[in-house]
């Protein structure tokens, strides 16, 4: 509800509204009517834009095995026939028949706190896939020597090609010498060409010639398709970006690596991770819908 | 934000026996003397990170090859559009004949129609699989390996 | 270099040289549009972009083909279309596909980029001039009408389709910002005003442009008024003919020059633009608390673009008011007294403004 400027106060919102009555038909952002921003308004198609890369400069092994292979196969194995659409646990909206439920919160879903997706029909519009890889090197030892986190961040360069951004410490343990703002790592999300580079050389390189990977364990997953697991210091050794120069690495730091994907559901996701070579061990448990 | 000067002490910090014996010192004025190899090599990873990394010199073109740039680019942007097109017409056209093939089989027997489309718990792709390369390995496929016992 | 559809002539780059350069790459001794020989001379072209621009040719000259013939048979179906609704949604159709078929035209862009040759005629340049201005100077407009409230003040809203660009007689002779401050004696004369049209319409369209002040104070309601300083209808506009011809139009109040009155608030003079669906014959207008929505409603008037200025009491007021014979007009100040219609004429003012009449040297 919009306040004039006399009642505004008594409402407790600002003195002033700041929104206009809107009249014109047209929409835009300041930033297009500024001269500072103007070459931000240049498509990043084009060459004269500082937004400009180029794309597909290599081959991409990857994205080509996925669309010859992989695609086609993922689509027959998640294929179900007569599929309707799974409708998740969702909040449950109050009677309103009380003016105080107005305010009130939604009651919590059926059998639990969080509310679950729905499971939308499978088809040729939403095959699985891999979309991004988030890495992520968190350095307990930082809060003592905070040099470490700096380093953690130049050796996830190094094994990625692309430039990460540091994780900072959010919350206060005087027992821990941890308070806010310590730099304690760095993460990185890739995605597309730097993505599928790093993929292959984890499973060409990196995992057959670790001495503890066994396989990824098959109880992880987030229920949205997102598996994870970790690589411990002793396997970072492997990356040929750190093994070249292994006198320069001294230490190097355990990762967390999350895998993205497209589906719907974790056995899902695990199918389409095991066509890119990556091992699954341990025991399966399949939800309830999917 | 780190600058890379900052990121490069960090770095010695963690590999300082190897470089305190290079103990590279940072001159603003051109550099009469070389670096130690390990101490360029640490430059060069850290100079990585650095902020002035971020934005890459831009390409400056006379404005006819602007124009022609902007036309290969649209070709390009054509070429990506057809061959996504081309690529969900042939899953869509899988897709269908998936249907089809389930639906008559449904119609011929349903009691294999029940073993064909049930969830298949604990598909994986063959371990043996590989995404192809143009430089594969010189024996690309071990025939005689089976899976260790657990 | 295979050149497999046929463009017209008006689509082409006019310099040889230039046309040859962008068709068939850069030539040895350099770009042509750079001036200096020492420039042309350092001039390198990104490597491999000959080989990528033939074939991208193919790939645009392809999708090009595709449009040309699909516009041609929204052509035959538009001859024998009889349906009001349907032919305007053919129009737009074809108007769509002529523009895809010159889309990615390299000639037709680096017309536009240097703007040479642009015709207006053609639709594809349309396009591309309506988006240029779209993208900045038509949503400048839209910000100001609505900050100075000229929307709602003067007509309720408005769907800016044609690109309004209004000029004084100056020495620089240089267009404003929409909502600028003017000098009195800038806006001393009847503006130039161009008229760009960018939908396809009929050769000698008729347009009408009101100018119109809606600060005039109002003492007797304590309020405000609007007061007609320009109003012509049956303006002759076509896509490549803008600018407004005043001597072909019918004027129904001749121009009336800004001249506000010391320390009251700056003054709106809002610029409108109307299609007339047909000849605007005997309007009957009277300037004082002139009613805009009520003229554009009586004759049918659809508002297509707008632009406005503003002036304030300056130097050159007292000027144009003895020049135009418009009196000494008022002075407002902060009266705390009982009858403030007795504070309102400044008494030194009158003076200064008879002294100032009588010896016109200024």
């Amino acid at each position: 509800m919009r306040a004039f400027s006399t009642s505004a106060r008594a409402a407790g919102k600002t003195a002033v509204s700041i929104v206009p009555p809107v009249h014109h038909t047209v929409k835009f952002r300041k930033s297009q009517l500024m001269d500072k921003y103007a070459s931000l308004q240049i498509p990043r198609s084009s060459v004269t834009s500082p937004k400009y890369r180029p794309q597909r400069t290599c081959q991409d092994r990857v994205r080509e095995h996925h669309i010859n292979t992989v695609e086609s196969d993922m689509m027959l194995i998640t294929y179900a026939h007569n599929q309707q659409v799974l409708v998740g646990n969702k909040p449950r909206p109050r009677k309103g028949d009380s003016p105080y439920q107005l305010y009130q919160p939604q009651r919590v879903p059926y059998g639990g706190t969080q509310a679950t997706k729905d499971i939308k029909v499978r088809s040729w519009r939403n095959v699985p896939m891999l979309e991004a890889i988030t890495i992520n090197c968190f350095v307990k030892p930082a809060t003592m020597n905070h040099d470490l986190a700096a380093a953690a961040k130049v050796m996830l360069q190094q094994i990625t090609g692309e430039k990460p951004t540091s994780v900072y410490a959010r919350t206060n343990v005087p027992s821990w010498t941890l308070r806010p703002g310590m730099p304690m790592g760095a993460k990185i999300k890739l995605t597309g060409q730097p993505m599928n580079q790093f993929l292959t050389t984890l499973t060409e390189i990196v995992l057959p010639r670790s001495k503890t990977f066994t396989g990824v364990s098959n109880s992880t997953g987030d229920q949205n398709g997102n598996i994870t697991f970790s690589l411990t210091a002793d396997d970072i050794r492997h990356f040929p970006e750190i093994e070249g120069n292994l006198e320069l690495w001294p230490q190097t730091f355990a990762i967390d690596l999350c895998f993205h994907t497209s589906a719907q559901v974790d056995p899902e996701a695990r199918t389409l991770l095991s066509a890119y070579g990556l091992p699954f061990v341990g025991k399966e448990r399949y939800p309830a819908r999917w | 934000m780190m600058n890379w000067k900052q990121g490069l002490r960090a770095f010695q910090a963690v590999v300082r026996p190897h470089i305190s014996a290079a103990q590279p010192t940072l001159v603003r004025a051109k550099r009469t003397t070389k670096l130690a190899p390990g101490a360029s090599r640490v430059i060069n990873m850290v100079s990585v990170i650095s902020a002035r990394k971020k934005q890459p010199r831009r390409l400056k073109m006379c404005k006819e090859d602007q124009v022609r740039h902007q036309m290969i680019m649209a070709a390009w942007k054509l070429h990506l559009r057809d061959e996504k097109a081309e690529r969900t017409n042939k899953l869509k056209a899988q897709y269908e004949k998936i249907t089809e093939a389930c639906d008559e089989l449904q119609k011929l027997d349903p009691a294999l129609y029940e073993a064909a489309t049930a969830r298949e718990k604990g598909k994986r792709f063959s371990p043996e699989m590989r995404i192809p390369t143009d430089t594969p390995p010189r024996q690309p496929w071990q025939f005689d390996w089976s899976p260790p016992d657990k | 270099m295979k050149n497999s559809i046929v463009r017209a002539a008006g689509l082409q780059i006019r310099n040889q040289r230039i046309r040859d350069a962008v068709l068939n790459g850069v030539p040895k001794t350099g770009p042509p549009t750079l001036r200096s020989r020492w420039a042309r001379s350092r001039y390198v072209s990104p490597e491999g972009i000959n080989e990528a621009f033939s074939l991208a040719k193919e790939i645009v000259d392809k999708e090009a083909a595709n449009h040309k013939s699909a516009a041609g048979e929204v052509e035959k179906e538009l001859k024998s279309a009889t349906g009001e609704e349907q032919r305007a949604e053919l129009a737009k159709n074809l108007e769509h596909h002529l523009v895809k078929s010159e889309f990615h035209n390299p000639e037709v862009r680096f017309n536009f980029m240097v703007k040479d040759s642009v015709d207006l005629n053609e639709p594809i340049y349309r396009y591309l001039s309506r988006t240029e201005w779209a993208a900045k100077e038509m949503l400048i407009l839209m910000q100001r009408l609505e900050q100075h409230h000229v929307i709602p003040d003067t007509m309720p809203t408005l769907d800016p389709r044609a690109q309004v660009d209004v000029q004084f007689v100056t020495p620089t002779m240089s267009s404003f910002e929409p909502g600028s401050f003017l000098s009195n004696e800038v806006c001393e004369r009847r503006p130039r005003i161009s008229i760009q049209e960018f939908e396809p319409i009929a050769k000698d369209s008729l347009y009408s442009v009101v100018i119109v002040n809606p600060d005039v104070p109002d003492l007797e309601n304590d309020s405000f008024k609007t007061l007609l300083h320009y109003a012509a209808v049956n303006i002759r506009i076509s896509n490549d003919a803008p600018e407004v011809d005043f001597a072909q139009a019918t004027e129904l109040a001749d121009y009336l020059p800004p001249h506000p009155e010391k320390n009251a608030p700056a003054q709106r003079f809002c610029v409108w633009v109307f299609r007339q669906p047909a000849r605007v014959e005997g309007a009957e207008i009277s300037r004082e608390g002139f009613d805009i929505r009520q003229f554009a409603g009586a004759n049918n008037l659809e508002a297509v673009g707008a632009h406005m200025w503003r002036v304030r009491y300056d130097l050159t007021t007292d000027f144009i008011r003895a020049k135009y014979g418009l009196g000494p007009g008022s002075v407002y100040f902060r009266a705390r007294t009982a009858k403030p219609e007795e504070a309102l004429l400044h008494v030194r003012h009158r003076q200064k403004w008879e002294k100032f009449v009588e010896t016109p040297s200024k």
